[in-house]
């Protein structure tokens, strides 16, 4: 059976209104079918990370079993740095040990032979008191200790002379931080 | 039959209004729909990448952890047992006389007035010995003197020496010290892989050539009978 539209023609819909319903229509069906491909394009991601987020935690629980079982060679290893950084901070700690190796090339080159009274040596400071039988030697002597780059201060306190005796000399020294 | 024909003029009147609003209802709806959906995913894949990249990190950082682990949980004993050496957990005094006895034995250098001292920071966790003696001694002997003491574990500083000296003697007043230090009883709950440098590499192999106290202690075995001495 056929449809007859048998309305008069002035009751029939304007022809721009139809238009734009069709074009309703067609925006409505375009926007179904994007809205379709968008959910399941949505749904598919989701799926997917929530795929990865179960395969990653099952990933990480195997991972915090594994290190569990390395907890003890964790734990020697954590004490092993903490052990490291402390013998590090001994190590920076001041000591005489750099004034006295300095010394011992100091005493070879111009104090053998003379006469050493006392020499000391407190973290970086070093006092010698020697008594020098000529000039000659003492020259020597304040000449090597002022070249020395390891020296950055040199104090002369005392100095006297007494014929016969020579020249009896009290100095400081103080040495380049080496740490 | 009025009444008929007014319900009939509604009808038509909806169906027509139907026709004419339900595309563009349609298309309002559809449009809602849309960005609420696109919003919420946008939310829900979002947060699951966050979580994701959360568990690939923590995932990342495990697996380092893991594989770092594995790695030198063979050399951690020996570096270990050197370290407890030079930088033991209890009080190292006595282990600090054992070796000037040692040095003063092989050098022949005669000693006198040994004092020792220790003290404990207020944190209790480490603390320092410290060890004053008088050294009888040549100036030739002095140097391998002190060569030998810098040469032991646990490490020892050489805080102050006074020499005073008449004709070939030397009379040598020594202050060493040497610290000791508690090990944490706690770690962290989630300790941070924090690697040794190269550095801390060089300096362990430095430790290593340490000598180390020919006294120790044997923890006590586990039921043993007494064994008589005699």
């Amino acid at each position: 059976m056929k449809n007859i539209n048998l309305l008069p023609g002035n009751l029939s819909s304007s022809k721009p209104l139809m238009a734009l319903l069709f074009k309703v229509k067609i925006f409505n069906l375009i926007a179904v079918i994007i809205y379709g491909i968008f959910l399941a394009v949505v749904i598919t991601i989701s799926i997917s990370n929530s795929a990865s987020i179960t395969f990653s935690n099952k990933k990480v629980d195997d991972l915090r079993s594994n290190l569990t079982s390395l907890s003890q060679v964790e734990k020697q290893y954590f004490f092993l740095k903490y052990k490291t950084d402390n013998i590090k901070k001994i190590l920076a700690k001041q000591s005489s040990l750099p004034g006295i190796q300095k010394f011992e090339s100091v005493y070879s080159e111009s104090l053998k032979g003379t006469d050493l009274k006392t020499v000391g040596f407190a973290n970086e400071q070093t006092t010698i008191e020697v008594v020098f039988k000529d000039s000659d030697s003492l020259k020597n002597f304040l000449e090597l200790v002022k070249n020395s780059p390891e020296y950055i201060h040199v104090q002369l306190d005392t100095i006297s002379y007494r014929p016969g005796n020579g020249y009896s000399v009290y100095v400081k020294i103080d040495m380049e931080k080496t740490i | 039959m009025k009444l008929s024909n007014s319900l009939e003029i509604n009808n038509l009147v909806f169906k027509n209004m139907k026709f004419f609003l339900f595309p563009f209802l349609f298309t309002f709806l559809i449009i809602i729909a849309f960005v609420f959906s696109v919003s919420f995913s946008i939310k829900k894949i979002s947060s699951q990448r966050k979580s994701l990249e959360t568990l690939k990190k923590t995932e990342r950082e495990l697996n380092e952890k893991v594989s770092f682990y594995d790695s030198v949980k063979n050399q951690i004993p020996e570096h270990i047992q050197t370290l407890s050496y030079a930088y033991p957990e209890n009080n190292s005094a006595l282990l600090i006389i054992s070796q000037i006895k040692r040095a003063q034995v092989e050098l022949g250098v005669n000693m006198k007035g040994l004092k020792v001292s220790s003290s404990a920071s207020s944190s209790k966790q480490d603390g320092v010995v410290k060890v004053n003696f008088t050294a009888q001694t040549t100036m030739d002997q002095f140097y391998p003197f002190i060569s030998r003491l810098i040469s032991f574990s646990p490490i020892i500083n050489i805080d102050k020496v006074m020499m005073s000296i008449s004709g070939e003697t030397l009379e040598v007043d020594i202050t060493l010290s040497s610290s000791f230090g508690v090990i944490p009883n706690k770690m962290p709950t989630a300790p941070v892989l924090s690697k040794l440098s190269d550095d801390d590499l060089t300096l362990l192999e430095e430790m290593k050539l340490l000598e180390p106290p020919s006294i120790f202690s044997l923890p006590a075995e586990e039921n043993t009978n007494r064994v008589n001495p005699f």
